[in-house]
């Protein structure tokens, strides 16, 4: 009777798991070897939608753009990440409010902060005309929309936002490490980048190893800022993979195509992942 | 099978506890704005109670992802009965055999265009729209100038407003903006005697091409590139001499007039006295082939196409025309009378099933030479190439 209470309790979040997760996820597998656009009968292609993949050159744009955004915004956001929650956790005057200013980006709607920052980046916003001022002025009609300045600026507006939630995270981190250690840090005159990198740095290594690892999935994935600001542009160059399959699966249809290109950056991730977990997991060995 | 199966789940599941009947019509509709859906709701009212006995089922789309599920719904094999399409998406459901034929006496209506494919017409105008040009009257008396009357002369005063302060432009042109960038060059290709198809084949790489995109080059030199919420902003504040924009735009500055003068302007014409065309764009009605209520879903159409409902719904929304040659609303502001009149003189998106994929190769051909990276020579050539491979010619 426990039993099937048991499953019947549990029975709709397995129903939608099953249908809107698994089912979506392994059908999309078997999209990936097909030419199903929707409109038209579609058959087997095999490998074909991979291969293609690879000399697509709008593909190969998307892929670079992504590495670009992935590693010019992970060092950024841990980094600033680590170091604000260090600071916190050593309660400097207002640490509170800082605490939640931080995560205030976190919880707002990332279309409302890039509607916002598409108004600072353009030609008469505040950022545009700041960036003016000190002396960047690569983009004559705003950021957003210049080849070489429109990515850059995403990334920026990207590590503001993430940087809260890893405060919390590195914060939870920090705190559970024995206040002993530090005032003996502390009695043995370590000052305040000794301790970070020869107390908290070497204890708090598998949260480290959390946040490195999901950062670089939600990196990887960047598709709602790019949507709201650029559409990709201009010049496509900011689109990243997710765009790409969005602009091929729901605009375009191809959605054999599409699936191939989620498959590819499913296997991107699972790969860095997978590398970043080894790596990181044999320094805590060393450490 | 299977696929429909598939894609047919997850509708099901959304609908599921609204089931039609079969005397129920499902109607999708993207006019969600709280002035328009009265008169929807009220042509609806009316269509019940002429026809007793038979419902319909209105359902709210958007332009975010309303596209999205419309395909979805025709993949599945369950679309609605009567379905509103934007002018741009026609050919592509039509191309794909899944919209009947419609019969409908063309002689009244303007802009059919867009719902003819291979010689028959699938879509019925409902509500329509064009773009003019706004100009700052303050801006041109500053640079000592009046109305342009043909593209050198535009161009001149462009580049007067540009030279006057840093944060003024002479022209807002739309940049990094896909579905829209094209609407807004291929005016400038019809206007200097062009068109980008001939003989029923997207043609980049003709003469009047290039003259439009070395033009558009030009004025956004003197200009300013932005989206267009940016740029209709800027104008508003002052900041910009020529804007491209259309009746919703004519609506913000009646309800907030700007702090300077402005007035409206049909498209410039390349050379004095010639014709000078805009883009039409327009909300079309279609009947889906496999709709099983055929005959209700065209009785609710021409209900909601009727000269007085159609009229109701521009009036609701303060903007648009409804789709007849002779104009319908009687009182019709100054400005309006221009957007009407430049609608007689407007052209809509060519057609053809894999427009989507035209579009962007447009709007890239532009941007590469908006941003410098290519001569307007080399763009085209590049284009027409992608062209070529993407249509398979």
């Amino acid at each position: 009777m426990k039993k099937l209470i048991t499953a019947i309790l549990i029975a709709p979040w397995l129903l939608t798991l099953l249908i809107f997760w698994a089912f979506p996820v392994v059908y999309s597998l078997l999209l990936s070897f097909t030419d199903y656009t929707v409109f038209a009968p579609s058959s087997f292609v095999g490998l074909a939608n991979y291969i293609k993949l690879f000399s697509d050159s709008y593909f190969l744009q998307t892929l670079k753009n992504t590495a670009f955004f992935v590693f010019g915004t992970i060092p950024f956001t841990t980094i600033i990440a680590l170091i604000l929650a260090v600071l916190i956790a050593e309660k400097i005057p207002g640490h509170r409010l800082f605490q939640a200013g931080y995560f205030i980006p976190s919880i707002t709607s990332m279309v409302v902060i890039a509607l916002v920052f598409s108004s600072l980046y353009a030609k008469n916003g505040y950022l545009f005309m700041l960036g003016e001022m000190i002396g960047l002025d690569m983009a004559k009609n705003g950021y957003l929309f210049s080849t070489k300045t429109a990515l850059a600026a995403i990334m920026v507006m990207d590590i503001w936002v993430a940087v809260g939630y890893y405060v919390l995270l590195f914060l939870a981190g920090v705190k559970s490490i024995p206040e002993e250690i530090f005032e003996a840090a502390r009695l043995d005159g370590a000052g305040f980048w000794r301790r970070l990198f020869q107390v908290t740095l070497p204890q708090i290594t598998p949260m480290l190893l959390f946040i490195v690892v999901i950062n670089t999935i939600r990196s990887f994935q960047i598709f709602i800022e790019i949507y709201v600001m650029t559409k990709g542009g201009p010049l496509g160059s900011t689109a990243t993979v997710v765009y790409f399959v969005f602009d091929e699966g729901l605009q375009k249809f191809r959605m054999g195509y599409a699936s191939a290109a989620a498959y590819l950056l499913f296997l991107i991730i699972l790969i860095f992942s997978l590398l970043q977990m080894k790596l990181l997991s044999r320094r805590r060995i060393t450490a | 099978m299977f696929k429909k199966l598939v894609l047919f789940i997850p509708l099901m599941l959304l609908t599921c506890g609204n089931q039609p009947t079969s005397k129920t019509i499902e109607f999708w509709q993207f006019w969600t704005d709280p002035k328009a859906k009265p008169v929807i709701e009220s042509v609806v009212q009316q269509f019940e109670e002429e026809n007793p006995g038979w419902k319909v089922n209105v359902t709210d789309l958007t332009w975010s992802d309303g596209h999205q599920k419309i395909v979805v719904a025709f993949g599945a094999g369950n679309p609605p009965d009567l379905l509103e399409l934007g002018s741009d998406w026609i050919a592509e459901f039509a191309a794909g055999h899944a919209l009947a034929k419609l019969d409908i006496d063309t002689s009244l209506f303007m802009q059919l265009q867009p719902g003819i494919y291979d010689g028959s017409l699938y879509a019925q105008p409902w509500f329509l729209g064009s773009r003019v040009l706004y100009f700052n009257k303050s801006l041109l008396e500053k640079v000592n100038s009046s109305l342009p009357q043909d593209w050198p002369q535009l161009l001149q005063i462009c580049r007067a407003i540009d030279s006057l302060d840093k944060d003024l432009a002479g022209f807002g042109a739309n940049l990094a903006e896909p579905h829209r960038l094209y609407k807004k060059f291929l005016p400038f290709v019809w206007s200097c005697g062009g068109d980008i198809v001939q003989d029923g084949r997207i043609v980049l790489d003709n003469p009047e091409v290039l003259e439009a995109l070395e033009f558009y080059q030009k004025l956004t030199e003197c200009g300013t590139v932005e989206i267009q919420r940016h740029l209709e902003d800027a104008f508003v504040e002052g900041q910009i001499g020529f804007l491209m924009s259309g009746g919703w735009f004519l609506k913000r500055l009646e309800e907030n007039p700007p702090a300077f003068p402005y007035e409206l302007a049909v498209m410039i014409p390349a050379k004095p006295g010639e014709k000078a065309y805009s883009f039409a764009g327009g909300e079309y009605l279609v009947i889906p082939q496999k709709s099983k209520r055929k005959e209700a879903a065209k009785k609710l159409m021409d209900l909601l196409v009727q000269p007085d409902n159609a009229a109701t719904l521009c009036d609701s929304v303060g903007f648009g025309f409804a789709p007849y040659k002779k104009r319908v609303r009687q009182h019709l502001s100054s400005g309006e009378q221009l957007l009407f009149e430049q609608l007689q003189n407007s052209r809509s998106t060519p057609v053809n099933p894999r427009w989507v994929y035209v579009e962007a190769i447009i709007e890239n051909m532009v941007e590469q030479v908006t941003l410098g990276k290519l001569e307007p020579d080399e763009a085209i050539k590049q284009a027409q190439a992608k062209i070529v491979e993407t249509l398979k010619y």
